[in-house]
């Protein structure tokens, strides 16, 4: 079963304007140590992949043309080729991405050796920035995974700095191409110290409080909610607004769900604190034979989490609170 | 000398071989009036060593007292079991002319409570404290005493996880802490168990209730210690194997804790029984027998102590059994993180540095520069064949 997320997908605008060197700096001493290890890097060596791990909202394609942006403008022996892995259902597809960017004829197989060719005559090496790269891993095979590790493990291939949204069996996996092949760098949740950062002009604290704990604690949240409490006075309002901008990534999330999972929501939704086995049985009048075996799925698809037991047993709650107020002002059952 | 190769039970009198300077130590540290907390991993021998103690601090004329917690689940049970070994081991004091009748009527009782059963009446919570407050001054305290508590961190995290369990672990503990600050007192502890004390107290905030302990280490024997058992364990069984095979058998071990020793060969015997001779064919072929069978499974079984930890713990090990040459922290971290959202990054890295603790004080795997193995390749090939291949 395709395993739904529970972060959030809304896009906002990007974090930046025009000028990146203007922009908001986000997850600085990720992109201090790249920049450092791209520039030091010795041309000849092989290179250590970087995988930057973040969710939705954290910040790491932004983080990606960053890197791409300075390294163009500041370093004249690397040459930066950003590709969203949205693009790339091969290995190949990598290399034909590069060749097209470097505007080389391909005389390879692969075009590969095409650009280790280029990078000897310019004395530049080509930094692989490869944005959500697990859509590569899941379209590809293993031996496609191999075929990549060993040309990057080549001394002088091209340095691979790639983003995933979480870390995944191709990168942990003893049997995987990728086992122990990268460096993990993992970008933190924005602490409450640091959310001072969105915010340009005073504001008011207390409806920033209440609306922070209700998002994950990305910078994409964090531009949402600077811009809500730009326009709102109090926090009735500045709710409205945040879950009204999730309002069709909600709807549409709940309309995806069986019919047995959408009930089951209905209900968990009423209760704050997470609801028993029992609680349950009782509000939907049916028994354990039907809501047991949901709740687990759900609890795998990491809808709900099982949180301490009691000595009234396990209890159930709605891992993302956002969504369960939604569901709470839209579809919870009335009892 | 004959010794017998008892696998498993911990081995007294004859049986038990080397461990000279652990013993010295000890005897040297109990002598000069210190309580002592035996951290070892499982299986390495603890409590035969507390044993040993035992016998020689007996001939010395100590009082001695064994309690092993192993099975006591409840802290009626615990009660129970203290009066009872010390009563059988002479630390209650006799009635005398001018004890106050309660403590008089409360040694009455611990007679009884040794012959059979009797109500305790701990039914409240001023009762209890009482029936301990008591039970401190009726132990005699200027007579040389030893007294062993094995296994009390299972105890105590059975108990931890029952009603009110924090405030009850949180009793005993602080109650044996104070027999220990009695002034002058003659009566000395060992505290061992195959989960960590120090590592359970400092998880409740109560690791202030054993900062008096002095530490005690017990690790695998000494090359020469391993090869004397070896040896010794031919010689009961009138086994031939040469320095050669004896050196084989051990590299193969790597870790030399005496029940790896006595694992190996109790599969060897099967071979001399046979009426083979050794080789290392056949040392290969025992080596392979332990790591497909069942004789390791405690070792998988007792991680359920790791409770929330266990699963990742087998991720690591398991893990860990593919990697002969080990993995780094941050590949582990990587592992643990496998399909959890990123923004549990900082609760998944606290509890790797507390599971890698657990893990390296319970004698599964060692740091080695900066990366983990498991600590003997026994155990990593046993894994490997049971949870990977």
């Amino acid at each position: 079963m395709r395993r739904l997320k529970t972060d959030i997908y809304y896009q906002t605008l990007s974090f930046h304007g025009n000028n990146l060197e203007d922009a908001m700096p986000v997850n600085e001493e990720i992109f201090s140590s790249l920049f450092d290890y791209i520039v030091k890097e010795e041309p000849g060596k092989t290179a250590q992949p970087h995988l930057i791990v973040g969710e939705s909202g954290s910040g790491k394609t932004y983080l990606l043309k960053r890197l791409q942006d300075k390294v163009g403008k500041e370093t004249s022996t690397v040459f930066p080729i950003l590709i969203d892995a949205k693009a790339l259902f091969s290995t190949e597809d990598i290399w034909l991405h590069c060749v097209r960017q470097l505007e080389l004829t391909v005389s390879s197989a692969d075009g590969f050796d095409d650009i280790m060719l280029w990078q000897k005559i310019h004395a530049r090496r080509v930094v692989l920035l490869i944005d959500n790269i697990q859509y590569y891993f899941n379209r590809t095979d293993n031996a496609a995974h191999y075929n990549l590790r060993g040309k990057l493990n080549k001394p002088g291939a091209p340095v691979l700095i790639a983003t995933i949204n979480e870390v995944s069996a191709f990168v942990t996996d003893y049997k995987a191409a990728f086992f122990d092949g990268f460096k993990t760098l993992y970008i933190r949740p924005i602490s409450t110290d640091e959310t001072v950062i969105a915010f340009k002009q005073s504001f008011d604290k207390n409806i920033f409080d209440f609306l922070w704990k209700y998002v994950p604690k990305t910078i994409r949240s964090l531009r949402i909610i600077s811009s809500i409490l730009k326009e709102s006075s109090n926090v009735d309002t500045a709710l409205t607004k945040l879950i009204d901008c999730f309002y069709p990534y909600y709807q549409n999330k709940y309309d995806s769900y069986p019919l047995q999972i959408q009930r089951l929501l209905s209900v968990l939704a009423t209760s704050d604190d997470g609801m028993s086995l029992r609680e349950i049985r009782e509000k939907t009048k049916q028994d354990n034979g039907k809501i047991s075996p949901y709740l687990k799925i759900m609890t795998d698809q990491k809808l709900i989490e099982r949180i301490s037991k009691t000595q009234r047993g396990a209890k159930y709650k709605i891992v993302d609170s956002l969504f369960s107020l939604w569901l709470k002002l839209n579809v919870a059952v009335i009892f | 000398m004959c010794i017998s190769n008892r696998v498993g039970p911990p081995v007294e009198g004859e049986d038990f071989f080397g461990r000279t300077k652990e013993i010295r130590q000890a005897n040297r540290l109990l002598d000069s009036g210190h309580s002592l907390l035996l951290s070892a991993p499982r299986r390495i021998g603890k409590s035969s060593l507390a044993k040993r103690l035992i016998e020689e601090k007996s001939r010395e004329g100590w009082k001695c007292v064994y309690i092993d917690l192993e099975e006591t689940t409840t802290e009626d049970g615990f009660l129970r079991m203290v009066i009872e070994s010390f009563y059988k081991g002479g630390v209650w004091k006799q009635i005398t002319v001018g004890m106050s009748k309660g403590l008089a009527a409360l040694l009455g009782s611990i007679e009884k409570v040794s012959v059979g059963p009797i109500d305790l009446k701990l039914n409240r919570k001023e009762e209890q404290e009482d029936l301990y407050k008591n039970l401190k001054e009726l132990i005699e305290h200027d007579q040389d005493t030893f007294i062993v508590v094995d296994e009390l961190t299972l105890f105590l995290g059975i108990l931890n996880k029952s009603d009110g369990g924090h405030e009850k672990v949180a009793f005993i503990l602080n109650w044996l802490r104070s027999l220990r600050q009695v002034s002058r007192t003659k009566v000395r502890w060992l505290f061992c168990g195959s989960v960590g004390l120090r590592n359970f107290t400092s998880n409740l905030d109560l690791g202030y209730t054993i900062n008096d302990l002095t530490e005690f280490n017990l690790d695998e024997l000494t090359r020469e210690e391993a090869s004397g058992l070896l040896k010794q364990l031919c010689a009961s069984e009138q086994m031939i194997m040469d320095d050669a095979l004896i050196d084989y058998t051990l590299n193969k071990l790597v870790w030399n804790i005496p029940y790896f020793i006595q694992i190996i060969f109790a599969n060897l015997m099967e071979f001399h029984d046979e009426g083979a001779v050794i080789t290392k064919e056949s040392i290969d072929t025992a080596y392979n027998r332990l790591v497909s069978e069942n004789y390791l499974t405690t070792w998988s079984e007792r991680l359920i102590e790791y409770r929330e930890l266990e699963n990742p713990a087998r991720l690591i090990l398991k893990s860990l059994s593919s990697a002969h040459s080990g993995l780094s922290r941050d590949t582990l971290l990587d592992i643990l993180m496998t399909g959890q959202d990123s923004s549990k990054i900082e609760e998944t890295d606290y509890a790797l540095s507390k599971l890698l603790r657990m893990l390296e004080n319970d004698g599964y795997i060692l740091k080695k520069d900066s990366i983990r193995v498991f600590r003997s390749p026994l155990l990593r090939d046993y894994w490997f064949n049971t949870f990977v291949q």
